[in-house]
C-alpha cells in the first residue's frame, strides 16, 4: 500500500515570501505546530513552525548545535526574548524554514510510517515535478488503520 | 628504535628509482590535501597505501613508520577533554573572566584571549576554540557587538598559546615526540617567547578594536546577570576532570625521570577517567557512555596522522629526506645560525599557506638527518624550537593556515558571522610575520 490513499490537505501553506510575524499569527490560527513552505509556484521548499519560532528567541549560537553544550548560564526575561523576536519580525520565512523531507504518493505506507515514527509530525507529499500535493500526517495513517479494526 | 636486523630496503616495483617513486607518492598526496578535494584521512590513506603497493615500504616498515606515542597523546587527550566538558568547568572560567571586567567590551577581548592561550597550552588548539567560541558568540551577541574582533584574537591566542608546551599544538606533539625533548624542555624553551608575542598581539588587538568597542550600560547588564555556576552541570565530574587532568600534566612534568613517554600518560589518564566517569553505572550503561566518548575522538585526525607518518616514512627510507638535508645544509653553508633562520622563516610562511603538520611530519626526518654535520643531536635543539615556532605561529598568516582557524570559521558562519579569507588575511598575516620577526630575535638571542 502506498501513501496516496491517505494523502490530506495541509491546515495552511506558507509561502516563502510570508514574514515571521504573519507565520505566527497563521500557526497560532491553525493551532499546529508547523506548515509546510512553498514558494510562489508551489514547489515545496521545507517547513515553518514553532521550532523556527523558538531559535528566533534564543542566541544565535544555539544554531552551532552540540558544540554550544549548555545555556543555563543565560538568565534572559520575558521581555528579552520578545525583544529578540521582534527583531525578525519582518523577515521573510524563506531565510528561517528549515529543510524538510518530502515522500512521495507512491512512497510504501509502512516507510512512511516509519519516518513518522523517526520523529516527523507529518510529511509533506510532492509530485515528481517538486510541488506540494498534500501532508501524510500521523493522525491521518493512524485513523485509516484503525477503522479496519 | 629501528634496529638494523629489520632494516628493510626498497623493493620497488619493475625496478624503478625508489627515491623517485617515493617522491611522486609523497608529492601526490600533499597536491591532493592541498586540494581540499578529498578528505585529507583518505588521501593520507591512499598516500600510505600506495607506498606498501608499489613496494617502496613493507607492512612491517610502515607500521614501525608510525608514531604511536603521538597517536596515544593525541587519542588520550581527546577523551579527556571529551568527559572534561561535560562538566561546563570551559564555559564556566569563560564567563567568570568577563564578568571579572565588568562585561567592559575591550577587558572581554583580552581576558578570552587569556583564557584561550591558556586553554591552548593544556589543550589541542582545535578543542580550545570549540569550547570558547560557542560562548564568545554569546557574550558578544548580548552585547550587541559584531563577533569578528573576538574571533580573530581568539583564532590567534589558539595558536600562540598553543605554541607553548608539547602537547598545545600538533606540530610540537609530533617534535617532542620524535625527538625526545620533554615537556618541560618545550616549556622552558618556547614559553618565554610565546607569553611576550601573546601579549604584544594583546595590546595591538587592544589598538585596534578592543580600545574602539562599546557596549551600553543595559547590555553589559545582561552579560552580568550570566550565572557562572549555572554553566557547572556535574561538580562531581568537574572534581574528577580537574583531578585526572591536574595528574595528566604532573605526568608528563615528572615523565621523563620516570622514563615515561607522553602517549602512556594520556592513554593512563583518560582510561583513569573514563573509569571514574563509569563508576556506578550498569554494563548497559557504561557500554553505552563509553561508545559515545569513544565517538567523540577526532578519527579523521588520527587516521590523517597514520597514513601520513607511513608517507613520510617512504621517502625518508627510500633516501630522499636525506639528500634533501645535504642540499639544505651545503646552502646555508653548514652555519647554524642561517640555518635556524631559514628554517624558522620557510616553516612560517608555508605553515601559512598549508596545512603545517604534513609539513612539519617532513621536515624532523630531514632535520634529524643533518645532525651531524653539526656536530650531534644536542647541537640541532635550536633547529626544532626554530621548527616549532615557525610551524605553530606560520599558522596565523591565513584563514587556511591551521585547523583552529578553519574550525572558528566553520562555527562562525553557522551562526551567522562568517569570517572570509582575504579580510582576515589582511589583518593577520602582517601580525604573523611580526611574532615570527620576534621569535627571530629570541632564537638569535638565545641560541645562536
Amino acid at each position: 500500500m502506498s501513501c496516496q490513499a491517505i494523502i490530506s490537505n495541509p491546515p495552511a501553506i506558507l509561502e516563502k515570501s510570508t514574514t515571521v510575524a504573519e507565520a505566527l499569527a497563521i500557526l497560532r490560527e491553525k493551532g499546529v505546530n508547523a506548515l509546510p513552505v512553498t514558494d510562489a509556484k508551489g514547489h515545496f521548499l521545507g517547513v515553518f513552525g514553532l521550532r523556527e519560532l523558538i531559535v528566533l528567541l534564543l542566541p544565535r549560537a544555539v544554531r552551532l548545535g552540540v558544540e554550544m553544550g549548555e545555556l543555563g548560564f543565560v538568565s534572559d526575561t520575558l521581555d528579552d526574548l520578545r525583544h529578540r523576536l521582534g527583531a525578525f519580525a519582518k523577515d521573510s520565512i524563506g531565510k528561517h524554514m528549515a529543510p524538510h523531507r518530502a515522500v512521495r504518493a507512491e512512497t510504501p505506507l509502512v516507510e512512511a510510517l516509519m519516518l513518522l515514527y523517526r520523529g516527523d509530525s507529518y510529511l509533506p507529499v510532492v509530485d515528481g515535478a517538486g510541488k506540494l500535493i498534500g501532508i501524510v500526517s500521523a493522525n491521518d495513517a493512524m485513523t485509516r488503520v484503525v477503522e479496519g479494526i | 628504535m629501528h634496529g638494523e636486523a629489520h632494516a628493510w630496503v626498497p623493493q620497488v616495483l619493475f625496478g624503478l628509482n625508489a627515491m623517485w617513486v617515493s617522491t611522486l607518492v609523497l608529492v601526490a598526496t600533499y597536491a591532493v590535501i592541498m586540494s581540499e578535494k578529498m578528505n585529507r584521512a583518505i588521501a593520507a590513506l591512499l598516500g600510505a597505501g600506495a607506498m606498501i603497493l608499489l613496494g617502496v615500504l613493507n607492512q612491517e616498515a610502515a607500521i614501525r613508520g608510525v608514531d604511536f606515542n603521538t597517536i596515544a597523546l593525541l587519542i588520550g587527550m581527546m577523551l579527556v577533554v571529551a568527559i572534561t566538558r561535560r562538566s561546563g568547568v570551559f564555559q564556566y572560567v569563560a564567563i567568570w573572566a568577563a564578568k571579572k571586567v565588568q562585561a567592559n567590551p575591550a577587558g572581554i577581548l583580552f581576558m578570552l584571549q587569556i583564557v584561550t592561550a591558556l586553554f591552548s597550552a593544556l589543550l589541542d588548539n582545535v578543542t580550545t576554540v570549540l569550547l570558547v567560541v560557542p560562548v564568545t558568540l554569546v557574550i558578544t551577541e548580548e552585547l550587541k557587538l559584531k563577533p569578528w574582533p573576538f574571533l580573530v584574537a581568539l583564532i590567534f591566542a589558539s595558536n600562540i598559546g598553543g605554541t607553548s608546551t608539547l602537547i598545545g599544538d600538533p606540530p610540537n606533539i609530533l617534535i617532542g615526540s620524535a625527538t625526545g625533548l620533554t615537556f618541560n624542555q618545550f616549556v622552558l624553551n618556547l614559553a618565554p617567547v610565546v607569553v611576550v608575542i601573546q601579549v604584544l598581539t594583546a595590546a595591538l588587538f587592544h589598538l585596534m578594536w578592543g580600545c574602539k568597542l562599546h557596549a551600553t550600560k543595559e547590555n553589559r547588564a545582561r552579560v552580568m546577570s550570566f550565572s557562572e555556576a549555572e554553566a557547572i552541570t556535574d561538580v562531581r565530574l568537574l572534581k574528577q576532570s580537574l583531578g585526572v587532568l591536574a595528574l595528566i600534566i604532573g605526568g608528563f612534568i615528572g615523565a621523563h625521570s620516570l622514563g615515561l613517554e607522553p602517549g602512556t600518560i594520556a592513554m593512563f589518564g583518560a582510561a583513569l577517567l573514563l573509569l571514574l566517569y563509569c563508576l556506578g553505572r550498569n554494563a548497559e550503561e557504561q557500554s553505552h557512555e563509553v561508545h559515545h566518548l569513544f565517538g567523540e575522538v577526532e578519527w579523521v585526525t588520527i587516521f590523517f596522522f597514520v597514513g601520513l607518518f607511513i608517507v613520510v616514512s617512504g621517502v625518508e627510507k627510500a633516501g630522499v629526506l636525506g639528500m634533501l638535508a645535504e642540499m639544505l645544509v651545503s646552502m646555508t653553508g653548514g652555519d647554524m645560525k642561517v640555518t635556524a633562520i631559514a628554517i624558522l622563516w620557510a616553516s612560517a610562511i608555508l605553515s601559512a599557506v598549508v596545512d603545517n603538520i604534513p609539513f612539519v611530519a617532513t621536515m624532523i626526518p630531514l632535520i634529524k638527518s643533518m645532525a651531524p654535520v653539526f656536530g650531534g643531536e644536542q647541537a640541532i635543539e635550536p633547529l626544532w624550537w626554530a621548527l616549532s615556532l615557525g610551524a605553530c605561529l606560520g599558522g596565523n598568516g591565513t584563514l587556511v593556515g591551521a585547523s583552529a582557524n578553519l574550525t572558528v570559521a566553520g562555527l562562525a558562519e553557522r551562526a551567522g558571522h562568517p569570517i572570509r579569507f582575504i579580510p582576515f588575511m589582511k589583518v593577520a598575516f602582517g601580525l604573523m610575520l611580526l611574532s615570527v620577526a620576534i621569535s627571530n630575535v629570541y632564537l638569535v638571542l638565545r641560541y645562536l
